[in-house]
């Protein structure tokens, strides 16, 4: 989630659509929007509003500071992860 | 919003809305009412240009792509209690709702009584913990109440009464007590007030609890979210704005006992 949001700001919508187009990720959309609500508690997003010309309000979400720490964190296990991974499904071929 | 809804799909979404409020309302973790924005927010998003009035059935198909909203957190952050109720389904859809009724009219058989003490205190809170639990796990399933809320509102409609007027009225008796029963006290008012002292001292009371409204506005704007918890699921709708009413009644109880009184001194 924290990296959809990126490095800008982003509606909470389009949040959705992006995850959306991930295949393999199998997902009620529904579920994001508590999620972000808990990354907002924890304070690794931010929120802001804007008037919309067609519609309400839109919100939309920004990471923190923290939040890229984090991000950043989870990105480099993530990397170890999968390298690790590759590397035994290597061995096993 | 700027679509509109047949009547059909209005009452769906206002049916899914409720079960998104009562699946998340225990979750202290998640804001209900940021939730319930961005859902607003993006239904809007999905069917803003899609011809009006949006169908029921248009508006199912987005809804089943968010899912049921009590499947939205993972099974470990479901309030234990809701776990064992819905354990406990099986023995019936009117079971529960006897216990619960059942539980309260002893609590105030055994209170009238003054019997088993301190069993008439206990009863009425589990009877209210059990219908809590019972309508969260009603709300989670997407079930209808039906007949049975006059089974299980009782306990919650008394015990919230008498503790919400507890909480609002609380210096009320204190002051009415502390005023009528201190002679010293009497005999001052009596010369300040012109004799009018029963006058006064009600005035003295609702200066009082204006005064309390007042301490209770920022307690309760910073925590409104307490008062939905607490009542639940009678007080989902209080919000900060009526947190705002709540103080501007005290200013108003305020200013004007003063100004009753002040006149009355003169």
């Amino acid at each position: 989630m924290l990296n959809v949001i990126g490095r800008g700001r982003i509606y909470g919508y389009d949040i959705v659509r992006q995850l959306r187009d991930v295949d393999a990720l199998v997902v009620s959309e529904g579920t994001i929007y508590p999620i972000l609500s808990r990354l907002k508690r924890d304070g690794l997003v931010r929120t802001s509003l804007e008037e919309s010309p067609s519609g309400p309000a839109r919100k939309y979400y920004e990471v923190t500071r923290r939040g890229e720490q984090l991000r950043d964190d989870m990105n480099t296990h993530w990397d170890l992860l999968t390298r690790g991974i590759a590397a035994i499904r290597e061995k096993a071929k | 919003m700027t679509i509109t809804f047949t009547d059909d799909a209005r009452a769906h979404f206002d049916r899914y809305l409720h079960r998104l409020r009562s699946a998340l309302s225990s979750q202290l973790s998640v804001d209900v009412s940021d939730v319930e924005r961005d859902i607003i927010s993006h239904i809007d998003a999905e069917l803003a240009g899609e011809p009006q009035p949006i169908s029921a059935q248009r508006l199912t198909a987005v809804l089943d792509r968010l899912g049921p909203p009590d499947r939205w957190l993972p099974v470990d952050d479901v309030p234990a209690g809701s776990q064992a109720i819905g354990a406990l389904r099986f023995a019936g859809e009117w079971r529960l709702p006897a216990v619960i009724l059942t539980l309260f009219v002893l609590g105030i058989f055994t209170f009238m009584r003054m019997i088993l003490w301190p069993v008439p205190l206990l009863l009425p809170l589990v009877s209210v913990l059990m219908a809590r639990a019972w309508l969260t796990s009603l709300a989670q399933q997407g079930g209808e109440i039906g007949a049975r809320r006059w089974f299980v509102y009782p306990p919650l409609v008394t015990i919230y009464a008498l503790l919400a007027s507890v909480v609002i009225a609380w210096p009320l008796p204190m002051v009415v007590g502390m005023l009528t029963d201190e002679p010293t006290m009497r005999a001052k008012l009596v010369g300040w007030f012109n004799g009018r002292t029963e006058f006064a001292i009600s005035l003295l009371a609702l200066g009082a609890v204006g005064a309390w409204w007042l301490i209770l506005g920022p307690l309760l704007y910073r925590f409104h979210r307490a008062v939905g918890w607490t009542f639940s699921p009678l007080a989902d709708w209080f919000g900060r704005r009526h947190v705002i009413w709540v103080t501007f009644a005290g200013a108003l109880l305020v200013t004007g006992s003063a100004a009753l009184l002040f006149r009355m001194s003169l």
